[in-house]
């Protein structure tokens, strides 16, 4: 719920949106590229070669997407002894949810017992982590709210066809959070843009389940799956994620050479090898996890800055750029100053 | 070719390539010109032939520029008569 007491004390007054926490929640069962033994042995080396995997984490059957979030969400709050109760808010950020109703975000809020909070979900596909972050960034500065806990979470391995060379081996399950609150110290979320381009709206997608092909009137099985068109989607992230970039620091007045880490989603190491080298900032400063973690989707940006965080290597003042792209199309990139 | 095999043939890249259209279908068609290509569908591609003709195609890997005529030479290698 909106604690309304407490926005009449806060007023209307601008706030900066400062990261309180972060957190990141990922299943215990480890699948190896050798483990995908459904598809020709000969093609298991292909894998790490086209997409740069070398494996995954699958949820275990008992576990669904908001029960992955809420391992994130947890060791966040953890982290620094923030009772859930004082969240004001939870979005989280899917495109794997638990049903396609209620919001996912529900039963996280029971699971991590935050009953104060209103919650809801969001989908941009790949591009949740830094949709989610930038609602959250201007609702905490709009003095909406006073935290607000943003968590990204997919159980892919569910919406995957098992026989699809072309996706299943890319992909694995996770979470990651990022406690916002208000404050005048601490990592900062500067600013981001948030970009989405319709006319792509089949590239990436699951064509039954919604209202456009119901379950009950599906003619393929095939159709129930996860499935995207992997030429037009590397054209696609390398394009508009190096643009998105651009735009982002133009719109906060920060030099490019100031960037010290870029965090990209976790598509495919040779689409982060181009985005490196068309916006010009070099590939030793992007953070990569894919190798033991897959493409997670949404939650991929907010796992690996989860990581970051935890490795104790940025400093005060540090610039990080967030960028992700995805189904949609959409993309954005958000700026964080530590 | 024969016709079963032009059909049969149609159905696994059909299987794989939702926008194929049987009307491209030739032996000199090139894979990369096939709709939505991709390496990683090539070895769905492969997957789905080696399915339709009950054959291990082994270490071969389709590639853009393969053409239907070298999955036909590969299935007279496994003694499939084409």
């Amino acid at each position: 719920m909106v604690n309304t007491a407490n926005l009449q004390r806060r007023g209307t007054a601008m706030q900066h949106a400062r990261i309180l926490s972060t957190g990141s929640g990922l299943p215990e069962r480890i699948v190896r590229n050798e483990d995908l033994t459904q598809f020709p042995r000969h093609t298991l080396g292909l894998i790490e070669e086209k997409t740069g995997v070398r494996e995954r984490r699958f949820a275990d059957p008992s576990q669904c997407t908001s029960d992955i979030a809420a391992l994130a969400a947890s060791a966040c709050l953890k982290r620094i002894g923030f009772d859930p109760l004082r969240v004001d808010a939870i979005i989280l950020a899917t495109s794997s949810p638990d049903r396609i109703q209620p919001a996912t975000a529900t039963r996280l809020q029971q699971l991590i017992g935050a009953a104060n909070a209103f919650c809801f979900d969001i989908n941009s596909v790949c591009s949740g982590g830094v949709y989610a972050l930038a609602l959250a960034e201007s609702m905490i500065r709009a003095a909406r709210c006073a935290t607000v806990l943003v968590v990204a979470s997919e159980v892919y391995s569910r919406i995957l066809n098992p026989a699809d060379f072309s996706t299943y081996p890319y992909f694995g399950d996770g979470a990651g959070a990022v406690l916002l609150g208000a404050g005048d110290a601490g990592p900062e979320v500067v600013g981001a843009v948030l970009r989405t381009d319709g006319a792509g709206a089949d590239v990436i997608q699951i064509p039954a389940g919604g209202t456009m092909l119901p379950f009950h009137q599906l003619q393929q099985p095939k159709d129930a799956f996860f499935r995207m068109k992997g030429r037009e989607v590397f054209d696609f992230a390398v394009d508009k994620g190096s643009r998105v970039i651009g735009e982002l620091l133009a719109s906060t007045g920060t030099p490019r050479e100031s960037i010290r880490w870029v965090i990209p989603h976790q598509a495919n190491l040779k689409i982060i090898a181009e985005l490196s080298q068309r916006c010009g900032i070099p590939l030793h400063k992007f953070v990569i996890n894919l190798d033991r973690y897959g493409n997670t989707a949404g939650a991929s940006v907010l796992i690996a800055f989860d990581e970051l965080c935890g490795s104790g290597e940025p400093r005060p003042g540090d610039h990080v750029v967030l960028v992700a792209f995805g189904g949609g199309l959409s993309w954005g990139a958000a700026l964080i100053t530590m | 070719m024969e016709a079963q095999t032009k059909q049969r043939l149609i159905a696994a890249i059909s299987s794989v390539f939702d926008r194929f259209n049987p009307d491209q279908f030739s032996e000199e068609l090139m894979l990369g010109d096939i709709p939505d290509w991709d390496s990683m569908n090539g070895i769905n591609l492969q997957m789905a032939v080696e399915s339709e003709f009950s054959v291990e195609l082994k270490d071969a890997s389709l590639a853009g520029t393969d053409r239907v005529a070298d999955i036909l030479r590969l299935l007279r290698g496994q003694g499939v008569a084409v």
